[in-house]
């Protein structure tokens, strides 16, 4: 098995090359020296089987930022039989010289000048034979979006793998710690061989900028941008969540109760109560998922995220956080996890432990079924949406109170330097990949925590033997007893508080744990809420779920990218206080005014 | 304290131990003008993330676009770059007139 890496600067289309190279093959996994996951995949080149692995985008190869340093530790830690260098066509002057680095090392490299289909409408001609030439390795025009120079690609990558890699890892390394000179030589290469207009003008983009940067009306078209996509959420989602567990249902009526009716009450029990309703609630949410990822998809993939940074940054910077830390709070709205490993573009430490303490106070997609789904039962049609609405604010000024109180401590002098591209109009196989990619990872996760915590649900809610199943004589029953001198004063009941405890686990299967415990479904559940608590204790519920902390999976991944056990104990003893404070605050006033 | 660094314009702001005077960092360009980078004026790490961005010594920048308080937009050769302002101040220019 041989092995290509693909290396390349941000905004070069490298993962759309990966993913024409290796259609969707690809996978995600750990690798030595390196502390991330990476995407990689098996295919055929030619005679050989080759893993090719798609390494993070890079400015250079001196590891001053995480993703450098990924590369870096890859290379060094892992034998590459040839590195494939990405560059941007429109860009050479800028891009040649992280080239120049790595073909110094030494290394078996093919360039691939890609988006040159870009590069022709903006005037730039390439002389692509005299590159090679000054380069010292295969030089390949191609667009990685239409295909065009697709197979010479492919087959200049299978020749320059059946050559002999000779370097090995330890001359590798100490190349990689000798690089200098390098940008006068590709001032020189680019004079020599790259013939670019005296000012490059990009019509299309400038002029869809003038609208959407423009000083007074670009933030609110923004924010309607956000909401507009947030409404196709809901209303694409909507209808197909209601199919969705329509589907479950019919399956279950039809051929799952005349097969299991035979078992015994208490595998049925587990089996169909337990695990199936339980996975099943949770399963109707998965198309509204999915929709959300393909719109950030499409949203990332056509160049808007970088001016929505732009404009919010002067916003953030009284935070004490930048235009990125909006834009993945606003991630967070989907799910706070992939929002926090977007914050790795952040290169000073304060700033990145800012922007991931504040990021889990979004209210992400699994908290808003939770909230759908109470504000529904219990609610009127009018008020459901003010409710709703208000629990939105709350997250919003969770997340600015909490920039104050730590924004003091994390100060940072990060210059905030982003690159704009221009736009694209984000092509479908790209974004179904990209969202499919997200959708996997993500379901590949919960689906663990769902199976898992509903189990441990159904347990507790009905064991020890002969207790009355999410009875107070359960295991459930006894915690929620234990719990109660904190919970009573924010006025949740014990049965609610044994469904914090799982809430803590997954907001998706709170529902679920609902179900596994009582056993009601759909308006019976709806019933059962109502005589659990009333308007005043429903709000300060929600709020305690909204703020106490998202799930397992982001302290676990709060914990993965600080590397720190204080900083993700900080954050969770935080978001609990603030979350009890909160509460407390809401519940004794309201009840204090007479509500 | 407070009071007086409000009087005080940017232009005049210490950066790096040296007093910038008027229109010689990139901050103080307007949008459409353009001139020639002639240092960073930052620590090693900020100085290397600049200028692996394209902020070299010798390029061209031209101000593209200006949000009042927020960032700028900066096209240096073939790349546009949104940037702070007290990040564009790190930037020494000449307008070479």
């Amino acid at each position: 098995m041989k092995r290509l890496a693909i290396v390349g600067m941000p905004n070069t289309g490298k993962s759309t090359f990966f993913n024409r190279l290796t259609g969707s093959s690809s996978r995600v996994g750990n690798w030595p020296g390196v502390t991330v996951e990476l995407l990689s995949a098996n295919i055929i080149l030619g005679d050989d089987a080759v893993e090719v692995v798609d390494l993070p985008g890079i400015y250079d190869l001196h590891g001053f930022s995480e993703d450098e340093q990924i590369v870096r530790d890859f290379l060094e830690n892992n034998r590459v039989d040839l590195v494939t260098i990405i560059l941007n066509a429109a860009q050479l002057d800028h891009q040649l010289p992280l080239a120049l680095q790595i073909i110094k090392l030494g290394i078996n490299c093919t360039v691939m000048i890609n988006m040159i289909d870009e590069a022709d409408q903006l005037g730039i001609r390439i002389d692509a034979v005299a590159l090679a030439q000054g380069l010292g390795c295969p030089v390949q025009l191609i667009s990685a979006r239409h295909g065009t120079g697709f197979n010479e690609a492919r087959d200049t990558i299978s020749t320059a793998l059946t050559r002999k890699q000779a370097l090995s890892l330890d001359a590798l390394r100490d190349n990689l710690h000798a690089d200098d000179e390098i940008v006068a030589r590709a001032d020189m290469l680019v004079s020599q061989c790259i013939a670019t207009p005296s000012r490059l003008v990009r019509r299309m983009t400038e002029r869809i900028d003038r609208v959407l940067l423009h000083p007074v009306l670009g933030l609110p078209l923004f924010f309607l941008a956000m909401f507009l996509v947030f409404q196709a959420v809901y209303t694409l989602g909507a209808p197909l969540q209601d199919a969705v567990a329509w589907i479950l249902d019919m399956v279950k009526v039809q051929a799952i109760e005349p097969f299991a009716g035979q078992l015994p009450p208490a595998v049925y029990g587990f089996l169909v109560d337990g695990l199936y309703d339980g996975i099943g609630t949770v399963a109707s949410f998965v198309p509204v998922i999915i929709l959300f990822f393909f719109l950030m998809a499409i949203v990332e993939d056509s160049g808007y995220l970088a001016r929505a940074a732009y404009l919010t940054d002067s916003l953030m910077a009284r935070m004490g956080l930048d235009g990125r830390g909006f834009v993945m709070i606003l991630m967070g709205f989907g799910c706070n996890v992939p929002a926090l490993m977007g914050t790795r573009v952040m290169r000073s430490r304060a700033l990145r432990w800012l922007s991931m303490l504040v990021i889990p106070f979004s209210l992400c997609s699994a908290r808003l079924q939770v909230f759908v789904f109470i504000t529904t039962a219990l609610f009127t049609p009018g008020q459901a949406p003010v409710v709703l609405f208000f629990m939105y604010v709350a997250s919003f000024a969770s997340a600015f109170l909490t920039a104050l109180v730590f924004g003091r401590r994390l100060k940072s002098d990060e210059p905030f330097v982003l690159e704009l591209p221009p736009y694209r109009a984000p092509i479908l196989r790209q974004v179904l990949l990209r969202g499919w990619h997200e959708i996997s990872h993500f379901l590949r996760r919960a689906s663990t925590f769902i199976v898992t915590g509903v189990v441990l649900v159904w347990i507790l809610t009905h064991y020890p033997e002969g207790s009355t199943p999410g009875g107070t004589d359960t295991w459930a029953g006894m915690l929620g007893e234990w719990m109660k001198p904190a919970l009573d004063p924010i006025g949740i009941s014990a049965a609610m508080s044994v469904v914090l405890v799982f809430g803590f686990v997954a907001k998706e299967i709170v529902i679920g744990a609902m179900v596994a415990m009582t056993g009601l479904e759909g308006d019976a559940l709806t019933g059962y809420l109502a005589t659990q608590m009333d308007l005043v204790q429903a709000i300060s519920f929600m709020l305690f779920i909204l703020l106490y902390t998202p799930c397992l999976s982001t302290i676990a991944t709060q914990l993965s990218e600080s590397r720190s056990w204080k900083f993700a104990g900080i954050s969770l003893g935080w978001s609990l206080t603030l979350a009890w404070l909160v509460s407390f605050t809401f519940y004794q006033s309201a009840r204090l005014l007479g509500y | 304290m407070r009071t007086i660094l409000t009087y005080i314009p940017i232009r005049h702001l210490a950066i790096a131990g040296k007093t910038l005077e008027n229109k010689c960092n990139l901050s103080c360009l307007k949008t459409g003008e353009c001139a020639c980078i002639t240092g960073i004026h930052a620590p090693d790490g900020i100085r290397q993330r600049l200028q692996s961005m394209g902020l070299r010594t010798g390029r061209e920048a031209q101000v593209i676009r200006c949000s009042r308080q927020g960032p700028m937009q900066i096209r240096v050769g073939s790349i546009d770059l949104i940037m702070r302002r007290s990040d564009a101040a790190r930037v020494t220019i000449s307008t070479g007139q």
